[in-house]
């Protein structure tokens, strides 16, 4: 009877289950009120913009597909920051693990087109999550024996490799033209999509990464070693006095930080693009970031979280056909969305305390009437 | 009240609830000017909270708080202090890297064309401290200095701002004995001066010494208020823990808890009556031999040196001294938390100088540190998270690696039903809870189980009166049933009423050790002054 009991009291908790949705959603209600304000400024209505939003990222099957793929990076880099934030670091630094991630397995694709894809697949997409993961154990080994932020080794890191990438592809990797490209990967290294519409099509990736970071909010939380990690990340001091290997699981957690980051660059190179070329990615390393906050780093929830940005840049082109709007307005509205997300710690605090006294009230009087 | 004087404060029907739990409610206060008012409660009774709403850093949900008959709403501690309030709080809240005076002026430099009048400043806290008699170093970084002198910046901040109200929350807690007195007498002048003091503390004997009102606090309801010349130590003590709760003790029970809160009392006052007699020493072979262990010294405090000491099968090892002479770097070392310079440490016959906390743990070695708050809990995390920290990889809450939540819950729950913790679910982040049942929940983990060694640190620190007393009875019926301690503790009578021997630390080296029943004060307080005769 007990044992039922404390079952049923521990899962009632549900507005600490929904707590990532607390942060998401006046992220966007503020995001949306944004649009609003900012619509007379550009000659449209607020409903057109709205609108025109909504219908370039799912009015149709084609736009859908692009938010889906365009949302498969993002998921995996959002995952990224929020791996690193549960065990108490930030990792600027996802934009060049993915560069460099993207780099390594378009180049051993192409350096291996005579294998078959069952070993071609597999190890394009471990070449990527390596790079990402050796890339990332720097700056952690940086801070962990030389005392330097890893905010601030990793955002100046993405330069070094955006650069070298550069340098790589105009030079020893490229195609020999003057495009900063590397060639094109075999056809047993790309994943072919599973659903496919004419032009677009939606590939296998965006399972994976959601697979991916379902997995990681179940580790999390139902694991010996994601209890650990979760420890590590809500303070050191009393992780290790209860014997918790602190710099241990950091340097892990961050290399495996890297490693998604990189992953996704893989997965970019064999589902979208097949190939690497310079300025690859359009800013999915620092979206993650975007994306983790929104829903307070919480795994479960990125996928939601990651098709809003994904939304967005799907959006954009619609944006400047109908509406003639420059499309750096969805560049704006995403920094909105991470300012909002990341200001609302009061308003969320605010929020849950109104809610819990709402459904408290009531009960409290029952059980503890006033005595005077 | 006797008096015709109209109160200075008073505080009207004030309630406040966090979520589900009143912390406050319907309180009414009094406190007339010149006097020191003591309010006093068991842990989370809510003395705190209502301090804070006094401060301006909490609003209250109802009543009113009214200051020369005026209502007034401080929505700022900004507002608390221009009305004259200042606030010294349990958590003291320093900069480690300014320095002394620069931490008394933060947030109200003096200041000439925007530069600060440095002259002007020092001038004002010399005279403060020549006043009030504190030896504070002015220049050194507040990080470096010991307890006492940091809260004579915040005192000093308070006064600096001419506060002719002062709230002090706990004040002595982590005071040793002589920076007690000193304190108490500054109260004094404080009063004599014209200040007004309300003053938050568990220690009944210290609340007796300076206060004139005496207000009780229970569950976050006030159940008495008066004169303290009017009242005994002894009846204070009743309400605060008895009040109300006779009714869902059993008869049984409560009658035993009353007996213990007694001679609790009784033995602070006069160590001599301390409950254990000669014939339950028990004499066994050493459980946990210290040989020549070094460690190093850590933050303001001395490390241990050479230091040889024998635990033995199922006692109370009391260990005094003064504050800072090496009873962190002790505690840390027999836990495993700080590295072994030199020497060995052997458990039961094993060699544990380099053993892990984890592989310490394993072995029934816990550690209880002082500010468990900081070193040993999560805040962030749920109940049920912490109370699992170290214990997370026994084969009893994990199978494979993966967490049996449903085992752990129910485990956490007995633990504190048993350690009479409140809380409302096992999920809500442990921040949630009061500070005393925080510290409470640290305790329930150390002691949960079948430990074979625990290490407590100032175990009584910032518990009150009632749970000082339940925590000594818990240790004596652990220690009962074959437990060992360690008591390290700067209270003298706190250390006679509990060990079975006592050994006194002074400058990270062991001046003498003696069985309970040969134990003099005198002899221990010469001890803990470094005079060998």
């Amino acid at each position: 009877m007990k044992d039922v009991m404390a079952s049923i009291r521990y899962r009632r908790n549900i507005g600490k289950m929904l707590a990532p949705l607390f942060s998401l959603i006046p992220a966007v209600s503020v995001g949306i009120l944004f649009c609003m304000i900012l619509a007379p400024f550009m000659d449209v209505t607020p409903l057109e913009l709205i609108g025109t939003i909504w219908k370039g990222a799912w009015g149709s099957r084609d736009a859908a597909a692009t938010s889906i793929t365009k949302a498969t990076p993002l998921l995996l880099t959002g995952l990224a920051v929020g791996m690193a934030y549960h065990a108490g670091l930030l990792n600027i630094g996802c934009e060049g693990q993915l560069t460099l991630g993207a780099l390594a397995a378009a180049s051993v694709a192409v350096a291996a087109p005579q294998l078959p894809p069952i070993l071609l697949v597999p190890l394009t997409v471990l070449t990527g999550a390596l790079a990402g993961g050796l890339w990332a154990l720097l700056p952690v080994l940086l801070r962990q024996y030389r005392g330097v932020h890893e905010v601030v080794s990793t955002l100046l890191m993405n330069y070094v490799a955006i650069y070298f990438a550069d340098y790589l592809v105009l030079g020893p990797l490229g195609d020999g033209s003057a495009m900063g490209r590397t060639p094109a990967i075999p056809a047993g290294a790309v994943w072919p999509p599973l659903w496919s519409f004419g032009a677009s099509g939606v590939s296998a990736a965006p399972l994976v990464a959601l697979a991916l970071s379902l997995l990681a909010a179940l580790w999390l939380s139902g694991t010996l070693w994601g209890y650990e990690v979760t420890a590590v990340g809500a303070g050191t001091a009393a992780a290790r006095a209860a014997g918790i290997p602190v710099e241990r699981w950091r340097r892990r957690i961050f290399v495996l930080s890297g490693a998604l980051a990189g992953l996704a660059g893989a997965l970019e190179v064999m589902t979208v693009h097949h190939r690497f070329y310079r300025a690859f990615s359009p800013g999915y390393g620092f979206d993650g970031i975007t994306v983790a906050f929104l829903v307070g780093n919480a795994p479960g929830w990125l996928w939601l979280s990651a098709l809003l940005p994904a939304s967005l840049r799907a959006a954009d082109k619609l944006l400047q056909l109908e509406l003639n709007i420059s499309p750096s307005i969805v560049l704006v509205l995403q920094a909105v969305l991470l300012l909002s997300a990341t200001c609302q710690a009061r308003l969320i605090s605010w929020l849950k305390q109104l809610i819990s006294s709402i459904f408290t009230r009531k009960a409290d009087i029952e059980q503890h009437p006033r005595t005077n | 009240m006797a008096t015709a004087q109209a109160p200075l404060i008073f505080l009207d029907g004030i309630s406040k609830r966090f979520g589900s739990l009143w912390a406050n409610r319907d309180i009414s206060l009094t406190i007339f000017e010149g006097e020191i008012h003591a309010v006093v409660g068991e842990n989370g009774a809510g003395k705190s909270t209502l301090m804070k709403m006094l401060y301006g850093h909490l609003q209250p949900d109802g009543g009113k708080i009214l200051l020369h008959g005026q209502p007034v709403v401080f929505r700022h501690p900004r507002e608390a202090m221009r009305a004259g309030i200042g606030m010294v709080h349990q958590q003291l809240l320093i900069f480690p890297q300014l320095s002394a005076l620069e931490n008394v002026i933060t947030g109200a430099e003096d200041a000439r064309w925007g530069w600060i009048d440095r002259k002007k400043v020092r001038e004002k806290l010399l005279r403060l401290c020549r006043l009030f008699e504190f030896d504070l170093p002015l220049d050194a970084p507040a990080g470096e200095l010991p307890f006492a002198h940091r809260q004579q910046i915040e005192l000093l901040r308070v006064l600096y701002r001419d506060a002719k109200i002062l709230i002090l929350d706990e004040p002595t807690s982590l005071l040793a004995l002589p920076e007690i007195s000193q304190l108490l007498e500054l109260l004094k002048s404080l009063r004599e001066g014209g200040h007004t003091i309300v003053f938050i503390s568990h220690r009944l004997r210290e609340v007796f010494a300076v206060a004139d009102s005496i207000s009780i606090l229970r569950r976050g309801q006030c159940t008495g208020t008066g004169k303290a010349s009017a009242t005994t130590m002894e009846e204070v003590a009743k309400a605060i823990v008895f009040g109300e709760k006779m009714s869902d003790v059993d008869a049984d029970e409560s009658g035993e808890m009353k007996v213990e809160v007694k001679g609790g009392i009784e033995t602070r006052w006069s160590p001599e009556s301390a409950v254990l007699g000669a014939g339950d020493q028990p004499v066994a072979p050493p459980l946990l031999r210290m040989e020549a262990v070094s460690a190093p010294p850590s933050e303001h405090e001395v490390g241990i040196e050479g230091f040889s000491l024998q635990i033995r099968q199922g006692e109370i090892l009391g260990i005094g001294g003064v504050v800072g002479n090496g009873q962190r770097a002790l505690a840390r070392a027999l836990a495993g938390i700080m590295p072994v310079e030199q020497g060995h440490i052997l458990f039961g016959g094993t060699r544990i100088t380099h053993f892990s906390v984890q592989q310490r743990v394993r072995m029934g070695i816990h550690l209880l540190p002082a500010n468990a708050t900081e070193e040993m809990l999560l805040p962030s995390l749920s109940i049920w998270q912490n109370m699992l920290l170290g214990r997370h990889r026994d084969t009893m809450f994990q199978y494979g690696g993966w967490l049996r939540k449903r085992r752990i819950i129910r485990w956490v729950e007995e633990q504190l039903q048993v350690n009479e913790v409140k809380y409302g679910n096992v999920a809500d982040a442990l921040h949630t809870l009061s500070g005393g049942n925080q510290q409470k929940v640290a305790l329930a983990r150390a002691m949960a189980g079948s430990p074979g060694l625990v290490i407590l640190e100032q175990p009584a620190r910032g518990l009150d009166i009632g749970a000082q007393e339940r925590l000594r009875g818990k240790v004596r019926s652990l220690n009962a049933h074959g437990v060992t301690f360690v008591l390290l503790s700067y209270d003298l009578d706190e250390l006679l009423s509990l060990s079975h021997r006592i050994g006194v630390l002074y400058r990270g080296r062991l001046m003498g050790l003696v069985e309970r029943n040969e134990a003099y004060p005198e002899q221990l307080g010469r001890w803990m002054l470094g005079l060998k005769e």
